[in-house]
């Protein structure tokens, strides 16, 4: 017969029973597991330092680092990613020294990005505008000169007040009422616009009218954002802004003295004078 | 002891001879306010309330004395006619029923004119003498009997409209308290020529002004708080810049030229700066400028269209119009463009704000249906009122200098023309029109001095 205690262990003779073992290795458990959870508790996830590094890596990646300093734009990409792996390990401790280093290395790319573009540069100037396709489809001609002559074989017209060559080369953008964005069509034809001063040299007046409905005043503003955003279009697609002027005419000429829906969809609009 | 006795004899008699003065001192002390109360206290003409009755009044033809021509009496009456009939206050009775219209030799016989229906009188003389023509008002109620004023207008031999108007404010003056604007004058854009230009004409349009004939497109005319100067835009050099025409010398000359708009600019009331619209930093904006262009401020601050700013009469607040809603609506700032409001929550496209002199109303164009109507409203956004919009279009409100009239630009007849609205929106009627050709964005100048 047994004597079973309080809670109906076998009591042994003699040494630690089991239940004191069990104890004593729950306390073990106990005591490491606090242990672990302390020292992890000092080292918190290095949440902040990731993020740090993860801007710098982004400052670098939009100084062109990649193209201008790859190695070690390459060396903070996979420090960085070493860190967010060591950090979902819960080795906060590396990790957070790994998230330090990506960012020291992104800094580096950043400023040997910086030094090498300036060097490339000074070597062999780049000609603006041209897109990645343009760069490597090969060398791209500058626009040509065009004689007063030759543009007045396309003469359509002139500018608002008399001055300047309205041309059937550029042809003139439309507007929906109080707007001034530009619809599909209409950069369909900036687009084309766009294709034929890349090929000749001259500068251009974008004029921004409105129709009769509104305050003068308004529409004089309105003239000029609408005349904005088409030059905006166009920098966009890679002309040059010093060969663009703007002009607002408002409501106060238009091209179709009617009063009706057709009128004034045609008098909302956009055109673009030659300046010779 | 004798001197005393003396002094006490002659002391009641002192008396005695004090005491008719004193008597009519109590007279004059008792019933004096009554008969000496300046009758200017008595409102005839209670120009507040709309639908105002017409005050009628006779104007017996002007009598020359001292060898003025008589056929300036014409002349003086016709003037009178228009702009007292302008100010839509009066009715002037035909001179047909006048029963006694000539010159009387002692005092006017009122009860003459009460038959006839008048309510007030004004008698003209007026004469030439030493190379001065003068004219002579006496202005009468005639229920009461009363001469309510009595002034002599004089000036140069050929000053004849410019006495008259003088006169006809006088008139004004005596009937409401306040006098009339007769005098000023209307600046707009006409576009006779092709291109608009900016002119100038009297209201009655018997003589008219070309400021500007450069063929190259000139827009809103403003009028400087002392009638000497118009500022307009014009794109004489290929930019809207903004010019200063100066009548005393007859020229013109560039007084901001930033690049982009320069627009539309306003005198603050003390006549020190200008508020304008600039688009220099890239849209338009609203800045203040003092007048030789070197300090600039800038009100408002956005991406949208901020234009068309209009001073309370007191300079402290500015109503404009601005796009910030998606669509034009009025807002009143502070005139540091602090504190800007929406004003108005009517309709999807409200412009051209112009605030009343008399500071209680804000006049405005709504567009409706792809026409302008006329509206006004109170600075506190209450008492949105339709004023003009039966027929066509009206648009560009602008003020009288007593706050009594709108001038706008209409076009029911067909092309544009000035009208003329009383402040509550009765009575459009044509004031500078012309066929075949648009008048439009009229500004209305102070009273000549």
């Amino acid at each position: 017969m047994n004597d079973r205690n309080q809670m109906g262990n076998v009591k042994k003779e003699g040494g630690m029973s089991f239940r004191q073992k069990r104890m004593f290795g729950s306390l073990a458990i106990t005591l490491g597991v606090a242990a672990l959870v302390i020292l992890s508790a000092c080292a918190k996830p290095p949440i902040k330092e990731i993020a740090t590094a993860e801007a710098a890596l982004e400052k670098a990646r939009s100084a062109e680092a990649p193209t201008y300093a790859p190695e070690t734009f390459k060396s903070a990409e996979q420090m960085l990613t070493q860190a967010k792996t060591e950090m979902q390990k819960k080795k906060y401790k590396p990790a957070k020294k790994s998230a330090i280093n990506a960012r020291l290395l992104a800094d580096r790319a950043l400023e040997e990005a910086a030094q090498n573009k300036a060097a490339q540069e000074a070597a062999a100037p780049k000609t603006p505008g041209l897109t990645e396709e343009e760069k490597s489809a090969g060398p791209v001609l500058p626009p040509q000169e065009i004689s007063v002559a030759d543009l007045q074989k396309q003469q359509t017209g002139t500018g608002s007040l008399d001055e300047g060559l309205k041309i059937s080369a550029l042809e003139t953008v439309r507007f929906n009422f109080d707007d001034f964005s530009l619809s599909e069509e209409a950069r369909q034809i900036l687009a084309k616009n766009a294709e034929w001063l890349k090929k000749y040299n001259v500068v251009i007046q974008i004029e921004g009218h409105c129709d009769e409905r509104g305050a003068n005043e308004y529409n004089l503003a309105l003239g000029e954002k609408r005349a904005k955003t088409a030059r905006d279009y166009l920098v966009a697609l890679g002309i040059d802004t010093t060969r663009l002027t703007i002009i607002s005419y408002g409501e106060e000429i238009p091209v179709d003295p009617g009063h009706d829906d057709t009128a004034w969809a045609k008098n909302r609009r956009a055109e673009f004078i030659v300046k010779k | 002891m004798k001197n005393r006795s003396n002094s006490l004899k002659t002391t009641p008699k002192w008396n005695l001879r004090k005491l008719p003065g004193l008597f009519l001192l109590a007279v004059l002390f008792v019933l004096g306010p009554l008969v000496l109360s300046p009758v200017a206290e008595k409102v005839y003409i209670d120009i507040g309330s709309p639908g105002a009755k017409k005050f009628p009044i006779a104007i017996p033809a002007p009598a020359p004395t001292a060898d003025a021509p008589a056929a300036l009496s014409g002349k003086i009456a016709s003037t009178l006619k228009f702009d007292l009939e302008l100010s839509g206050l009066f009715k002037i009775l035909p001179p047909e029923s006048y029963l006694k219209p000539g010159l009387p030799a002692g005092a006017e016989d009122f009860a003459s004119w009460r038959t006839i229906g008048a309510e007030g009188l004004v008698r003209i003389k007026y004469a030439q003498q030493d190379q001065k023509l003068s004219l002579t008002a006496e202005i009468y109620d005639t229920v009461q009997g009363l001469s309510l004023s009595g002034k002599v207008f004089t000036g140069a031999p050929d000053s004849c409209a410019a006495l008259t108007h003088q006169l006809a404010n006088e008139v004004v003056r005596a009937f409401t308290g306040t006098p009339g604007i007769f005098g000023s004058r209307i600046a707009y854009e006409s576009n006779r020529g092709g291109r608009k230009e900016i002119f100038i004409s009297d209201l009655e349009q018997s003589r008219e002004l070309q400021i500007t004939s450069n063929r190259r497109l000139n827009l809103s005319p403003t009028w400087s708080p002392d009638g000497s100067q118009i500022l307009y835009t014009s794109y004489l050099k290929g930019n809207p810049d903004l010019y200063r025409y100066d009548l005393r010398a007859g020229k013109s000359e560039s007084i901001a030229h930033f690049p982009g708009l320069n627009l539309g600019p306003v005198f603050s009331p003390s006549g020190k700066e200008l508020v304008l619209t600039l688009s220099r930093d890239n849209d338009a904006e609203i800045y203040v400028m003092n007048l030789s262009g070197q300090e600039l401020t800038r009100l408002t601050n956005n991406q949208v269209i901020d234009v068309q700013p209009s001073y309370s009469p007191d300079g402290k607040k500015l109503a404009f119009t601005s796009s910030r809603a998606g669509s034009p609506q009025i807002y009143v700032m502070d005139s540091d463009g602090k504190n800007a409001t929406r004003l108005t929550f009517q309709g999807s496209y409200n412009c051209s704000p112009a605030w009343s002199p008399r500071g209680d109303r804000i006049a405005y164009t709504r567009q409706e249906n792809n026409r302008f109507s006329l509206y006004a409203i109170k600075p506190d956004g209450t008492e949105d009122t339709l004023l003009v919009g039966d027929a066509g279009s009206s648009e560009d409100p602008a003020w009288s200098p007593d706050g009594r009239l709108i001038a706008f630009a209409a076009n029911r007849t067909g092309d544009y023309d000035i009208w003329v609205v009383n402040f509550d929106g009765s009575s459009p009627r044509p004031l500078i029109s012309r066929k075949g050709s648009n008048e439009t964005a009229p500004a209305w100048s102070p009273v000549s001095p």
